[in-house]
């Protein structure tokens, strides 16, 4: 596979194919993660959870917030998949549409802690000298702290719902990617092509966002990826905490901590949202492997 | 390497205190009036503004943080908690043997497992042990560990009986379902690391002439070829620690355990604002030393890492 990943630009490609190499870039990019079984597998099952998700309220066959004192604690049947809880709500409906809030939020807090640390890496990195440092040095002491304890914090500054709970969990993953990213963009803020940029009277924002950026981000963009699902663990523990997403709404993490007061006689209360974090987490985790394999086949164990 | 050690510990006085000032800074600005919530809603303004007295919560910003760090730098004393009324320091004293045995146990199991089979692997890469070890990576890390510690409730504690469910009151039985719950997802990661720092050394040379020399598998596996690759092992197990340290929160919670998660949760839910603070701080410097430690444990185990410290600080004697 490392074969075909050599250019050819010595062998005298004439320029006019310069198009259709950037097409078979991707194309072949596509055919790895189409062979990497895997890979394939993760996404589909990850597209799987989050069709569910969006269609939460059509594919479930009933609502979750309605109470039916008459069905409670129901084994798992026919009519209900996976049982009923302490008010007879549907456990197969809740888990549904916990997928929407568990999504959400590790969607969310992903894409977050992305855009502000891409931000402030492609500041720390580009410009160098004192300001490299300041936000470097300030990074340093941010990382000291316990990662979920300053979650938690922040979670319970902010007090629950959806936003919160992202900006909570959002902030503690902007700096890793500020640093990774900022690593990246030393290594091409050297480059020629950078300085004909700059001679040809770029601003400094084009430079970043169009000849910087584009060939830094790549492992930003996969490490996203696999993110997701160490983000949606996250958003379910602090909501078993108490904090992020508050009963009545179905959150995976929501769920387990209404049913862990009855896991003596109804484990059955826990098992669904355990299956699905784990699902969703297995997913995100090979699609996410299977995508850095793919872009540089070079980092393959 | 001295010289290296004491100048890392100074540098970490001011991240200490930088650490200080944030924490402080985010807890000055939550909305909500303390002595509210110390009082209850039905106190009177007289009560209140006497609490807000005692507690010095009604001067300025720049007065409480200076004060709070001279508190916190010249008298070492973390302060006293709102709402129990205790001394921080005595506080953390007590609780932390507990959550330093989890973490001490799991680690310690953790790189016992973890190590050995990430050097099965390694060695029989892409034959079955290789694929059980990645396979079992894959699967238990994908469960987090508080999933883990209400499975195994059910299992072992309701169904079976062989563990208590909470507390720590029955010696070394408590101890076994937290540090299960946090092996499940830490061992599986060491022995990826493991696999894939050994799948580097061992095509190299002096592995393959150790082997020509003789040596038997073994010996060329784990005394010529680990070492070599203990780096990377070095560095997760140190950052497992750590994490497991400030991020035992939640297993303390489910298993009732009397630690410092359980205590900080405690204050965090109570708005116990100096119990955050000082619990904050506490895992800031224990993490500072955390990960000094690994950085000495570099050169302890990697004689070319001692050769580097060794070559500055003889550089820097020449300069002198």
């Amino acid at each position: 596979m490392t074969a075909n990943e050599v250019k050819t630009p010595g062998t005298g490609t004439p320029p006019v194919e310069e198009e259709e190499r950037k097409q078979s870039g991707t194309r072949e990019f596509l055919s790895r993660l189409a062979h990497n079984h895997l890979a394939m597998f993760g996404g589909i099952v990850f597209l799987i959870i989050i069709i569910l998700a969006v269609f939460a309220d059509k594919i479930a066959p009933y609502d979750y917030m309605t109470i039916n004192m008459d069905e409670t604690y129901l084994r798992p049947s026919l009519e209900h998949l996976f049982g009923t809880d302490q008010y007879g709500r549907d456990i197969f409906s809740r888990v549904l549409y916990g997928a929407r809030w568990s999504l959400l939020l590790g969607f969310g807090s992903t894409i977050f802690s992305a855009v502000f640390g891409i931000i402030v890496g492609s500041i720390a990195g580009y410009f160098g000298g004192v300001v490299d440092s300041v936000i470097m040095r300030f990074i340093d002491i941010l990382q000291c702290i316990p990662g979920t304890l300053l979650t938690v914090c922040i979670a319970v500054i902010l007090g629950s719902g959806m936003w919160n709970t992202i900006f909570a969990m959002g902030f503690g993953g902007i700096w890793g990617t500020a640093r990774m990213l900022r690593g990246q963009i030393l290594t091409v803020r050297g480059q020629e092509y950078v300085e004909a940029a700059k001679a040809t009277n770029c601003t400094d924002f084009q430079i970043i966002t169009r000849y910087v950026l584009p060939n830094s981000i790549q492992p930003i963009i996969v490490q996203c990826c696999s993110h997701i699902g160490g983000a949606v663990t996250q958003a379910a523990g602090l909501s078993f905490l108490g904090l992020g997403i508050q009963p009545p709404y179905p959150e995976w993490g929501a769920m387990l901590n209404d049913g862990r007061a009855y896991l003596r006689y109804y484990p059955n209360m826990l098992l669904a949202p355990i299956v699905m974090i784990a699902l969703t987490v297995l997913a995100t985790t090979f699609f996410g492997d299977g995508l850095r394999d793919a872009m540089d086949p070079r980092l393959k164990e | 390497m001295v010289r290296y050690v004491i100048r890392r510990l100074l540098i970490t006085i001011p991240i200490i205190v930088a650490v200080a000032i944030i924490v402080f800074t985010l807890m000055y600005f939550v909305p909500g009036d303390p002595a509210v919530l110390i009082l209850g809603e039905a106190a009177s303004e007289e009560e209140l503004a006497a609490m807000r007295e005692y507690l010095g919560i009604n001067r300025p910003y720049i007065v409480q943080l200076l004060d709070y760090l001279k508190q916190l730098f010249i008298d070492f004393d973390l302060g006293t908690s709102w709402i129990y009324k205790t001394n921080i320091s005595t506080e953390l004293y007590n609780r932390m043997p507990t959550t330093f045995a989890i973490c001490v146990y799991s680690i310690l199991v953790s790189a016992c497992l973890g190590i050995p089979l990430g050097v099965m692997a390694a060695v029989n890469q892409d034959r079955w042990p290789d694929k059980l070890v990645l396979w079992m990576s894959s699967i238990f890390t994908c469960i987090p560990n508080y999933c883990w510690a209400l499975l195994f409730i059910v299992v072992f504690a309701l169904n079976l009986g062989w563990f208590p469910i909470y507390g720590v009151s029955q010696g070394w039985k408590s101890y076994v379902l937290p540090c299960l719950s946090i092996l499940m997802g830490s061992f599986t990661g060491l022995a990826r690391q493991t696999r894939s720092s050994m799948l580097e050394v061992i095509r190299s040379d002096y592995v393959t002439s150790a082997r020509a020399q003789g040596y038997s598998r073994n010996t060329v596996y784990y005394l010529h070829a680990l070492p070599n690759a203990l780096i990377p092992i070095i560095t997760i197990l140190g950052t497992q620690f750590a994490a497991g340290l400030g991020g035992t929160l939640i297993l303390e919670t489910i298993f009732s355990i009397p630690g410092v998660g359980l205590y900080v949760t405690g204050a965090i839910t109570k708005r116990d604002y100096p119990a955050v603070m000082g619990c904050v701080v506490f895992l800031a410097i224990l993490f500072c030393l955390i990960m000094l430690g690994v950085d000495v444990l570099y050169a302890v185990v990697d004689p070319r890492v001692r050769a580097q410290y060794e070559a500055k600080g003889a550089k820097r004697r020449h300069k002198a």
